[in-house]
């Protein structure tokens, strides 16, 4: 009987706190956070949902560049020395599924963990 | 006292069930075919996504228009050219596209994608005598086939960009098939195939704006389909304050400029999406409706320079817009029939 008490309580707790815990992690504000990755290898994460002032930065690859500018809440490489300027003509990056991407430097800019918009894959 | 602690028991390994059901997807991400690919597959057996990743930089090395020793580079360098199997039977699918598209999609198209230094080289408006002197050189028929043995009569060269992301894409989904994976995602540079469910439900696939704000401009929620977008919106440059795109009108030899701001084919061959999506983006509104009403074995999405959009009736149910107010069209195939 005591130890049938026991397993209520502990069960009971532990969907409790399961509850409790679901409940936090699914009302608390969502970050935005986008990685930048120069071929494969993971450069730096920026959290755009924190951004006070906008800033710029460069990513070097052999002789070329990427300049990349962060605003809150978004990101675009605003200039690249590469040859066909896709990633420049992306425009702003809000941290949905389709990433930016510089094919001639290699330089991916994705989400990280959950996307701003609700699509498994964006085409175009 | 069994009975009492039955209710507890049950819960136990509900809970435990759920955790342990949590879906496994795994991811690979790499740089091939010019493009960034990304596949995600369900609880992929063993090394099946190694062997995907393989499967298209092989295709790749084959493919290729620019590296050395390819296949194709090495038909446009000779000429003439006994081609492997593989690569033969695509040679042989995308000249049935050109003709199935009375040209509009056209594999020889290459000089002129050279001249106006969008594979190679500084981008540029070439001179009309350039144009002129090159269009003769443009024209499927210009390829003759005994066999494996392709021949490019009058100097023309080939370039497969247009249809071997979505080749490709149908040999992984079929490599998939045969390794049991039901569940996965590919994109070959937004070159897209969905097989089977995400969590149990169709998989969302956005399609971009075409307007540069960095969102989607639509939705559509699809299993088992292929999903190829053409637009001129990423690859162009400007001139003179004139905006030149990627894909060349075969038949005029300048950047195709017409009420399309991107064209999308859904369907289940990725091959097929990916040749009409380029094909019905040279053709037009007009004629592309009227090859779907002759054709109509695929839906599609056309975003208008004008920010309407008219869907074919087949996705009417999956289709959503980013913003309910744009004005959208659905396309009834007996309608152009």
């Amino acid at each position: 009987m005591i130890k049938t008490k026991i397993w209520v309580i502990v069960i009971s707790l532990i969907l409790t706190v399961s509850a409790a815990l679901s409940v936090i992690i699914f009302t608390l504000p969502k970050k935005n956070v986008v990685a930048i990755y120069s071929d494969g290898e993971l450069l730096r994460e920026i959290d755009l949902s924190e951004v006070a002032e906008p800033y710029t930065f460069k990513v070097e690859h052999g002789d070329g560049f990427n300049e990349i500018l962060v605003e809150r809440g978004r990101i675009r490489v605003s200039f690249a020395d590469c040859p066909d300027r896709c990633c420049v003509n992306y425009g702003w990056y809000y941290g949905g599924a389709s990433p930016v991407v510089c094919i001639p430097h290699k330089l991916v800019i994705k989400a990280v963990n959950s996307q701003k918009d609700d699509f498994d894959v964006v085409t175009g | 006292m069994k009975k009492r602690l039955f209710p507890f028991v049950f819960i136990c390994v509900l809970f435990c069930a759920v955790l342990c059901g949590c879906t496994r997807y795994e991811l690979t991400e790499f740089f091939a075919l010019d493009t960034f690919v990304t596949i995600t597959a369900e609880k992929p057996n063993g090394d099946v996504l190694k062997k995907a990743e393989k499967l298209v930089k092989d295709y790749e090395d084959k493919l290729s228009v620019t590296k050395d020793g390819s296949e194709i580079k090495r038909l446009n360098e000779s000429g003439t050219l006994t081609l492997s199997e593989e690569v033969a039977a695509l040679m042989k699918l995308s000249l049935s596209a050109c003709e199935r598209t009375d040209g509009a999609l056209d594999i020889t198209v290459y000089p002129l994608v050279k001249a106006w230094g969008f594979t190679v080289g500084e981008k540029k408006v070439p001179s009309s005598e350039e144009l002129s002197s090159l269009l003769p050189l443009v024209g499927y028929e210009n390829v003759t086939v005994t066999g494996n043995a392709f021949t490019l009569e009058n100097g023309t060269e080939l370039d497969l960009g247009a249809v071997a992301k979505g080749y490709i894409t149908d040999k992984l989904v079929k490599l998939f098939k045969e390794n049991d994976v039901k569940n996965a995602l590919i994109s070959l540079g937004g070159n897209v195939y969905v097989a089977g469910k995400y969590g149990g439900r169709d998989w969302n696939v956005g399609i971009k704006s075409p307007f540069g704000d960095g969102k989607a401009f639509c939705g559509v929620k699809l299993s088992d389909k292929a999903v190829v977008t053409s637009g001129q919106y990423q690859r162009f440059f400007e001139e003179n304050g004139k905006v030149y795109g990627h894909i060349i009108d075969p038949a005029t030899g300048v950047p195709v400029d017409n009420e399309f701001s991107s064209v999308t084919v859904i369907g289940e061959n990725g091959f097929w999406c990916d040749a009409l999506s380029t094909a019905l983006f040279v053709m037009g509104k007009d004629k592309a409706l009227e090859f779907y009403g002759e054709h109509g074995d695929f839906d599609f999405i056309l975003i208008m320079k004008d920010g309407s959009v008219a869907i074919s009736e087949g996705i009417k149910d999956a289709f959503s817009l980013a913003d309910e107010n744009t004005p959208l069209t659905v396309i009834k195939r007996s309608d152009k029939n």
